[in-house]
């Protein structure tokens, strides 16, 4: 069975050719099987959050390629690339949430093209809000919300499209006991649906039953 | 934003674009009471007016372009040299 | 179509997300609009009022030509042109200015022979001059008001004549609900306009009313004329005659250079509008580009952000226009058209105490809607464009 996600020989680099030139990433090789759980750790710079974004067809890499599903993302068509996003679902540090907007529609936008009702993505975001602890925060607008709010909230927008895999920056940071139970919580519910987990944070040990780590330094792969 | 608030916008906008549109339904029709005060004038006086001036100064035809075939401040700066009077933008009738 | 109605309502969304960059879009597409759509009503009530004075006017006005300019017409001029077959009326009209009042009011005096006057429609206050008495007035509404004129009263000698100055009565103030022309309008028997102008048996112009059908042969016959002048064999004065469908295209061509100079003033008013109006759309840029990097990782495809983009546009355009037609219309009507008057009418004070004539154009109101759309388009999506187009994170950043 192919890997459902795949990164070959990739590296991100910014600002290339000049004198500030940045390699975030240097020849990084990866498979995520499905239904795995994967963390991605290593110190702040490492790369972590340039893995999830290549992975997740967010960005492009300079060198090397990404396959989602067994196919080359960079030869994908941009309604393609719309439909692979479609079935992954992301969180990163402060979401990102559109500020003005409520919170149960900051968590359904991407059901909006889908053809969603009002009435059914209201009930589907307050479904996952309750499981997120979030359920008295439905009408708020996401910029009424603390950072750790903030943090849950991404994760409830991941889950809303029924991906099948989720691709999660630092999803238990800044988060309190309670919240962190309730995050862990949800994520073994979607890996027994099925899901297909890579998280990149500064602590595995708080992830128990992870079948694999995958280790950056300064750009690189060490383990 | 409350959930409703972009339905009431909908409805606010086509509230809006049909105020407009009776407004402008409305005001494209000329009354019947102008119109009949217009004719009355007009009869009266033995037609008079059509420009867009209410006194002969400067320009006799931009009160009323039937009045002379000829513009005293066209006359000022002589017909045929391509001066022409910036309240009537016409050349002269000539018969 | 769910989806395409779900998008849509995300772009209603979008213009409240924004208020105040809504509000100033609407605002500067309402501030570019508002004169154009009041000032094309204002041109087309003046087309309206100006055709009836074709329509109600004579069937040919004749006026004399000496050196190619307008000269008086002698008493004589009125039984030449009566004996030419067609004619069935003759009326001279002596139309002249005159100034009044301590600062010069440039005043259009009319004289008319007296005759039966229209009936069933109030024109005046006061009562019209009666036919043999000389120095009765009636005065415009604009005169009476400026000169601080009723009826009954006397204006002091304004002109001076052979016969000496005489005082003047004000018998009649026209009603400032007609046509715009009476303003400045001092309406008064023939013989005290000879007498203003000291200029006996003489008249402007006639008014020549036809059998049916022979206008044509009326105009070519009275056109041929050697002269008009009291001594044929003297001084010739050419005869000069308008027929009524001259006069139409020469007001229709006074009404086309007057949309022309107001289009003209519009096209300036939008050069400059179009950059506020376009920044206004484009405003809030890093934002925009911020939500859709949101809505590319969540899986909305460039043309859905385009759609949403454009429902955006579409209802802020809509505001806009709507709101410029209503804003006109209530400026041209309870208010008016104080300040608009000034700029469109020469000689108008800026509250003209008149009724400025306006009658609201479908057209341009549409073709000036579709323009704010336009530019508020140009504002809008190609920014979405872009967006949605680069990276999501990036856009994201």
């Amino acid at each position: 069975m192919t890997a459902l996600l795949e990164a070959r020989g990739v590296g991100r680099r910014f600002h290339a050719g000049t004198a500030a030139e940045v390699r975030a990433l240097d020849d990084v090789t990866l498979e995520v099987p499905r239904g795995s759980f994967l963390i991605v750790t290593g110190p702040s710079g490492s790369g972590k959050t340039t893995l999830l974004a290549l992975l997740g067809t967010l960005e492009r890499p300079t060198e090397g390629s990404v396959l989602f599903d067994g196919a080359d993302a960079a030869r994908l068509s941009e309604a393609s690339l719309s439909g692979a996003r479609r079935r992954m679902g992301f969180s990163f540090p402060g979401g990102p949430m559109i500020p003005r907007l409520p919170l149960w529609e900051n968590v359904t936008l991407g059901l909006v093209p889908r053809g969603e009702g009002v009435a059914a993505r209201r009930e589907i975001a307050r479904g996952l809000l309750a499981r997120l602890g979030l359920e008295g925060r439905l009408r708020s607008p996401a910029e009424e919300l603390s950072t750790g709010e903030v943090q849950r909230a991404a994760l409830a927008r991941a889950l809303a499209g029924r991906p099948e895999v989720l691709l999660l920056d630092e999803p238990i940071a800044n988060l309190d006991d309670g919240s962190r139970g309730l995050v862990l919580e949800a994520l073994d519910g979607f890996r027994r649906g099925g899901g297909t987990v890579v998280a990149a944070s500064h602590d595995p040990s708080a992830f128990p039953g992870t079948e694999a780590a995958c280790r950056l330094e300064a750009g690189r792969r060490v383990s | 934003m409350r959930d409703r608030a972009p339905m009431g916008l909908a409805v606010a906008a086509a509230a809006l674009v049909a105020a407009a549109t009776c407004v402008l339904v409305l005001g494209a029709r000329r009354p019947a009471e102008e119109a009949a005060r217009s004719e009355a004038f007009q009869r009266l006086v033995g037609g008079l007016g059509g420009g867009s001036a209410i006194s002969l100064a400067p320009c006799e035809r931009g009160f009323d372009p039937g009045l002379s075939g000829s513009c005293s401040l066209e006359t000022a700066y002589g017909h045929g040299n391509g001066a022409c009077c910036p309240h009537h933008s016409g050349p002269s009738l000539r018969r | 179509m769910r989806s395409t109605l779900a998008v849509a309502r995300s772009g209603l969304s979008a213009v409240l997300l924004h208020p105040l960059r809504s509000a100033a879009i609407v605002a500067c597409a309402a501030a570019v609009l508002v004169p154009f759509v009041a000032g094309t009503a204002v041109s087309e009530g003046l087309g309206d009022q100006a055709a009836d004075a074709a329509r109600f006017g004579a069937d040919l006005v004749v006026t004399g030509e000496r050196f190619g300019l307008p000269a008086p017409l002698p008493g004589s001029a009125i039984e030449t042109v009566r004996r030419v077959p067609g004619v069935l009326s003759v009326r001279p009209r002596i139309v002249g200015t005159v100034p009044l009042g301590a600062a010069a009011e440039p005043a259009v005096l009319v004289g008319v022979e007296a005759g039966a006057f229209p009936g069933g429609v109030r024109l005046l206050e006061g009562r019209l001059f009666r036919e043999g008495a000389g120095n009765e007035l009636v005065v415009g509404s604009r005169l009476a008001r400026r000169l601080g004129l009723a009826p009954g009263a006397r204006l002091p000698p304004f002109y001076r004549n052979r016969g000496g100055e005489r005082v003047s009565e004000v018998v009649g103030v026209f009603r400032s609900d007609l046509p715009m022309w009476e303003a400045n309008l001092v309406l008064c028997s023939l013989e005290t306009a000879r007498a203003v102008f000291d200029e006996r048996g003489t008249a402007t112009e006639l008014l020549v009313d036809c059998r049916e059908g022979e206008e044509e042969a009326v105009r070519s016959a009275v056109a041929r004329l050697p002269t008009l002048a009291a001594d044929p064999s003297g001084e010739p004065l050419r005869p000069r005659v308008l027929t009524r469908a001259d006069l139409r295209a020469l007001l229709a061509g006074g009404a086309a250079s007057g949309q022309g100079v107001f289009a003209l003033h519009f096209v300036l008013l939008l050069a400059a509008a179009v950059p506020v109006l376009v920044v206004a759309s484009g405003a809030g840029l890093r934002e925009r580009r911020r939500e859709t990097g949101v809505l590319k990782m969540l899986g909305w495809g460039t043309d859905a952000v385009i759609l949403r983009a454009l429902v955006e546009s579409l209802v802020l355009a809509a505001a806009g226009a709507s709101l410029s037609i209503l804003l006109a219309a209530l400026w041209l009507g309870p208010l008016g058209a104080r300040g608009l008057a000034a700029v469109l009418l020469p000689g108008a004070d800026a509250d003209p105490g008149f009724a400025v004539p306006w009658r609201l154009a479908p057209g341009p109101a549409a073709a000036g809607a579709a323009l704010s759309l336009a530019l508020i388009l140009v504002g809008t999506i190609p920014a979405s464009a872009r967006a949605a187009s680069a990276e999501p994170l990036e856009a994201m950043r």
